[in-house]
């Protein structure tokens, strides 16, 4: 049945585009324009969807995105809000969270069960026994949710974007409008904020019958056109509000994060239903609603109507469906004096029944309760009780429900405004606003349109002010006249329920009821009990009816009651809005490139991506470490350390930062020379380490570890202020690329690209020397991490592909490869060193991790050594102690893992912190933390793996490989430190 | 045995894959253009992205470091944030009460002549290198690319010198319009280079840009290097 109307002024739909697309595999015709609900419903399409709980079928409630009767899915997409979500060409679409479809759904017969499912059941019901927790965990989750998922969706791509201006203007109806001139003609950007695809508010659609005021919206947007510094963004919500005036604007692609000065809330009022039985059948709708179907989309609401009134606005709207071709079987006005309104003057001249202090006792359903037949109307009684022996029966196919306004008052709450309840108006309203905040129209308790218009300008003058763009004088706030637009308690129970407040939920009256006797007595607790409020639609047309209910029920004030707590998103936002474009930066070396071409598999560090190992040719992960820690042993082999933390620390005070900062001592290291650094947090905790090269008296080059390098800088940088250092910290870590050659040919093979003289005398063993590396301006640091003879070279990251690629180049009759960090960490712990992160923990201190030798304790101060102290006088004893371990020979059992527990007498004393199969020792070898009762050497611990087996250990002495050090050092000399 | 170091760009890689024609400039391959060099010109007034990370830079800490640079005929901005233009080409930024930051341009030698005074007596003056990855964003959609990427208001009138993240990456931007038209300079890590480039070239070709060569700003470039196939 064809419910489109001939054309109404101002139509949203494009009667000369046609659009086909299809309905629970139904085909249907509508118009670009249309919403996919109100195409259907001028298709004569009555039940749209099925409640979550009781799966009732639901119609068209608001018409507004305040409910979600109808939510549907297709094309990829799920939860479309079919009220508000544009018609597409071509569109398949089905009704969400039914089983079988929507006219067969199974999961109606819940309904009969509905008297046994109160609020709360499961709380009651699903607590025993506890073996059958996963099969109610799978039934509910079966049962409950919206629309499912389809993870072949491809990706949208939904780019966030900032946007500024100096006012925010949200609301583009009346006052909104007239705001957005007030501060525009100051000469302040103002942008303007409507989450419907055209602007105007209520003056399109409940307004429109009045000529003079679409005049008024004709030159209300005609003097935004011609203002180049208002911006009109209509099809977009506010979804929150968050602090210093940041505001989330999400429209249909992307997330949008306006910075504004100031804001103006405009954002009107959302019509409240009345509760009475059956009310959430299809049929029965907000006035407004039905204005919308007529004056947007040229669809008659109804062909029969009952409108329950409680305010003034009730005649206007009957007066628009009587002009729409709507029957009128009547008015049931809930208020006890007849309406002295033109509207009412001219329905009564048209002789429309209207039966004064009356209500609408239930909605009679038809068949399968996809639609009503009729309306019960009850005489009211004194304390406004329906008298139901003084019922009649009235046919109609639709009932408008005109009782009353809740503001959109979100916003507000959401920045720390407070509202206070106003019986002129039976409405919250702004009590307090946040600085810089301006509330104007309905959400002000605004209701006259001439009114709603002056509040506006005051509002956006306001606005002005606040920025600095106006200093004249404000006019006077505005207070609402006359009879109040909303009812004080359109609420009326019925015996069988179905008296709905919570359409989303199918929260009922005596739901709100029961929690009270329950002892859920606050409105906090009553939305966590009942779920009131709670559904996708956050409480827009339930919470204010639950307030009342509540107040009358406790013999409270709404004041008193109060209101839940307000928070974003306004409406739900798509996941896809919020991952944006989901920016991940990573860094790159400069030397990522020759890695990619030599087949690097690469790994995280922090942010960076670093060679894990290199695998050409189809290597195998194993096959490809194992060489290269071979070829690091036997030939030589490169790494490229560029992910290092590098500073240079400059001025008289240098050597002072260093020695506060780090356990050691560097106050008399001389220009050439480095020294192993390690940094503790003020508990004595290690939480950092690396080497500083002392360039000249008061120049340090420092290097810090890969993750630790940020955090190191800002200590550092910090503690220079704290300290009044004179001290100029250059944070390098980008800047430099650095690299490693390590190996027996590693001087051979360095000596051909360099002028630095390498050998052993003039350029020993924990030297720093700089110069000139493949044409390149360099600093080369004599260390040892992997244990062999070793140079680590750092040139400024512009020149790094080009001195690797020459290293690799002289290499090569060496047999120079590169490595990776795996082959590093076997290389490293074949020498015993730790890897700060990995062999410490955020508990660790250098007694436990064996690292006293490089604590001088006997300093002035750094950071960490009063704690420290305290834990060496023994006030606090080490109760673990790092060690080596190593597996028996030929051991063939299950290999323990990183973090597998140590174990004595069933209790755990400690973790495996680093393990490999050392082919050049041919054993398994670790290191572990072990009770400190466990760390003699010779001893053997259990460590418990995979599985639960227990295997044993054997502590041994580290180094595993070159004890003594040769390798690196050269033979006969020995570092004062046993430095890596 | 002893070559003279190439620098590469930190975004080499990514231009090379756009297959553009190379140009030395101080000692780094530089994308002289991808294809039509007009076009990218006027690409460059709607929408356009360029690598300029060739150009020499240098990093100036210290108290010491306006008086130093004055002996070198280099006046400093006075405000913090705010930069001058180079009478050889370039600019000076200055980022903090004592730090200052040089590009030296596609013709000025003054870095290199800051980087080779070797007077011992020095004080209070640090030099160091600047290895940026820097880019160019300009046209009058730029503001949609920034929109996409970074949260700060370059509209401000006394907007300047700015630190942010653009994409998630720690940059300094530089509003520097040219004959009326938006300009931005953009500087980050070089290690972020690569992917902040990717990033930036992605939403600039949905913006209806794209990248242009360094003869999209400099048509002179291509004399000051002999067009090189690399």
């Amino acid at each position: 049945m064809n419910q489109r109307l001939p054309q109404q002024p101002g139509e949203w739909i494009d009667r000369s585009r046609p659009l086909q697309f299809r309905f629970e595999g139904h085909d249907y015709t509508g118009f670009v324009g249309d919403t996919i609900t109100s195409a259907l419903w001028a298709s004569g399409v009555r039940m749209l969807g099925r409640s979550f709980k009781y799966h009732r079928p639901r119609g068209v409630l608001s018409l507004a995105n305040h409910d979600v009767n109808n939510i549907v899915q297709g094309g990829g997409a799920t939860n479309i809000r079919a009220d508000v979500v544009p018609l597409t060409d071509g569109g398949d679409f089905t009704a969400v969270n039914t089983f079988g479809g929507l006219e067969q759904d199974s999961a109606r017969r819940v309904e009969w069960f509905s008297k046994m499912l109160p609020v709360g059941f499961y709380y009651k019901a699903f607590h025993t026994p506890r073996m059958l927790f996963p099969y109610y965990e799978r039934k509910m989750r079966e049962m409950a949710g919206l629309g499912a998922v389809d993870p072949k969706s491809p990706r949208l791509k939904t780019p966030k974007a900032y946007d500024f201006c100096d006012v925010a203007i949200i609301g583009a109806g009346p006052a909104g409008l007239a705001a957005a001139i007030a501060v525009g003609e100051q000469g302040a950007s103002v942008l303007v904020i409507d989450e419907n695809r055209s602007p105007g508010g209520t003056l399109g659609y409940q307004y429109a019958a009045d000529a003079s005021a679409n005049s008024r919206l004709t030159s209300l947007l005609s003097r935004i056109q011609s203002m180049a510094n208002v911006r009109l963004k209509t099809s977009t919500e506010v979804a929150g509000y968050y602090a210093d005036h940041w505001i989330a604007l999400v429209d249909a692609n992307r997330l949008t994060k306006l910075r504004a000065r100031s804001v103006v809330i405009a954002s009107g009022a959302m019509e409240q239903p009345a509760v009475f039985h059956n009310n959430d059948l299809p049929g029965v709708m907000l006035a407004s609603a039905a204005q919308r179907l007529i004056r947007r989309f040229a669809v008659k609401p109804f062909d029969r109507a009952v409108v329950l009134a409680g305010n003034s606005e009730a005649y206007q709207a009957t007066l628009d469906f009587h002009n729409a071709g709507v029957e009128i079987a009547a008015i049931v006005d809930l208020r006890q004096k007849p309406d002295s309104s033109p509207a009412a003057r001219k329905l009564a001249a048209a002789h429309v029944r209207i039966y004064q202090h009356s209500t609408v006792y239930c909605a009679r359903a038809g068949k399968g309760k996809t639609s009503i037949v009729g309306a019960t109307i009850s005489q009211l009684g004194p304390h406004w009780q329906p008298i139901v022996d003084r019922s009649i029966d009235v046919p109609c196919d639709g009932i408008a429900m005109s009782v009353g306004w809740m503001p959109c008052d979100a916003l507000i709450n959401q920045a720390g405004g407070k509202m206070a309840y106003s019986d002129r108006v039976e409405q919250f309203v702004p009590e307090t606003m946040p600085s810089g905040i301006f509330a104007a129209g309905r959400v002000n308790g605004i209701y006259v349109l001439e009114d709603q218009i002056s509040d506006g300008r005051r509002a956006g003058l306001m606005a002005a002010a606040h920025i600095g763009r106006f200093n004249g004088a404000i006019p006077p706030a505005i207070e609402h006249q006359g009879e109040s637009p909303s009812h004080p308690f359109p609420i009326f129970p019925h015996p069988k329920g179905k008296d709905f407040i919570d359409f989303d939920e199918d929260v009922q009256f005596n739901d709100i009821q029961n929690a009270v006797q329950e002892g859920f007595d606050s409105i906090e607790l009553i939305k966590r009990y009942t779920t009131l409020g709670m559904g996708p639609s956050q409480g827009k047309v339930a919470s204010m009816n639950g307030v009342r209910i509540l107040a009358k029920i406790r013999g409270k004030t709404i004041a008193q009651t109060g209101t839940t707590t307000s928070r974003p998103f306004y409406h739900p936002v798509p996941f896809a809005h919020l991952a944006g474009r989901n920016f991940h930066p990573h860094r790159q070396t400069a030397m990522h490139s020759q890695h990619q071409q030599a087949g690097a598999v690469f790994m995280p560090a922090g942010v960076w991506q670093r060679p894990a190992y290199y695998a050409p040719h189809g290597r195998s992960r194993e096959e490809a470490i194992h060489a290269e820690v071979q070829n690091v042993r036997q030939r030589a082999g490169m790494i490229d350390v560029g992910t290092l933390g590098k500073f240079e620390v400059n001025g008289p005070d240098a050597a002072e930062l260093l020695e506060r900062t780090y356990t050691g001592r560097f106050a008399k290291m001389k220009p050439g020379t480095t020294r192993y650094l390690l940094m503790c947090d003020e508990s004595g905790v290690v939480v950092d380490d690396g080497v500083a090269a002392r360039l000249s008296d008061d120049r340090f080059y420092v290097t810090a570890t890969t993750t630790g390098a940020d955090a190191v800088y800002r200590e550092m940088q910090r503690n220079i202020l704290v300290w009044g250092l004179n001290v100029v910290l250059i944070n390098l870590t980008g800047t430099y690329a650095a690299m490693n050659v390590a190996g027996p040919y590693a001087r051979s093979i360095l000596s051909t690209v360099t002028d630095i003289k390498l050998d052993h005398e003039t350029f020993p063993y924990l030297g720093m020397r700089e110069g000139i590396v493949a044409g390149a301006p360099a600093r080369l640091l004599r260390v040892g991490f992997v244990g062999e003879l070793g140079y680590e070279i750092h040139v400024p990251s512009q020149f790094g592909a080009h001195v690797w690629e020459q290293i690799m180049q002289a290499g090569a009759q060496h047999g120079i490869l590169p490595f990776g960090v795996e082959a590093q960490r076997i290389l490293r712990l074949e020498k015993g060193h730790i890897i700060i992160g990995q062999d410490t923990d955020g508990l660790t201190n250098p007694f436990e991790a064996g690292m006293e030798w490089a604590v001088k304790m006997d300093k002035p101060f750094f950071i960490g050594q009063r704690s420290l102290k305290i834990i060496r006088s023994k006030k606090k004893p080490v109760h673990r102690v790092l060690v080596g371990f190593m597996l028996p020979k030929n051991y063939s059992g299950p290999a323990p893992k990183e973090c597998h527990l140590v174990i004595k007498e069933g209790t755990i004393t400690g973790r495996v912190t680093s393990v490999a199969y050392s082919a050049t020792i041919h054993r398994v070898l670790g290191m572990a933390y072990v009770g400190s009762d466990q760390s003699e050497i010779g001893s053997r611990f259990v460590i418990r793996v995979d599985g639960g087996q227990e295997i044993e250990a054997e502590v041994v002495k580290t180094p595993f490989y070159d004890p003594d050090s040769r390798r690196q050092s050269e033979p006969g000399e020995k570092p004062k430190e046993s430095a890596p | 045995m002893m070559t003279v170091a190439a620098r590469r760009s930190p975004l080499h890689d990514d231009l090379e894959h756009l297959h553009p024609t190379w140009i030395q400039i101080h000692g780094m391959p530089v994308a002289l253009h991808f294809g039509d060099a007009a076009r990218e010109a006027e690409q460059a007034r709607t929408l356009a992205l360029c690598d300029v990370s060739a150009f020499p830079r240098i990093g100036i800490k210290g108290k010491g470091g306006e008086n130093w640079l004055l002996k070198h005929g280099i006046t400093t901005p006075q405000k913090i944030y705010g930069h001058v233009d180079l009478a050889s080409g370039g600019l000076i930024l200055r980022t903090g009460s004592s730090e200052l930051f040089i590009e030296g341009g596609i013709r000025g030698d003054v870095v290199s002549k800051l980087w080779t005074d070797a007077d011992s007596t020095l004080v209070d003056v640090y030099r160091f290198h600047r290895q940026d990855a820097a880019m160019l964003l300009s046209g009058e959609r730029a503001w949609e690319v920034l929109a996409e990427t970074c949260g700060y208001n370059f509209r401000e009138p006394d907007a300047e010198l700015v630190f942010s993240r653009v994409a998630g990456v720690s940059c300094c931007i530089l509003r520097d319009d040219r004959n009326g038209r938006p300009l931005f300079h953009i500087w980050c890590d070089g290690s972020f280079g690569s992917y902040l480039w990717e990033q930036l070239h992605e939403i600039t070709r949905e913006h209806g840009g794209n990248a242009v060569g360094i003869s999209a700003y400099y048509p002179a470039a291509a004399q000051l290097s002999g067009v090189d196939n690399l």
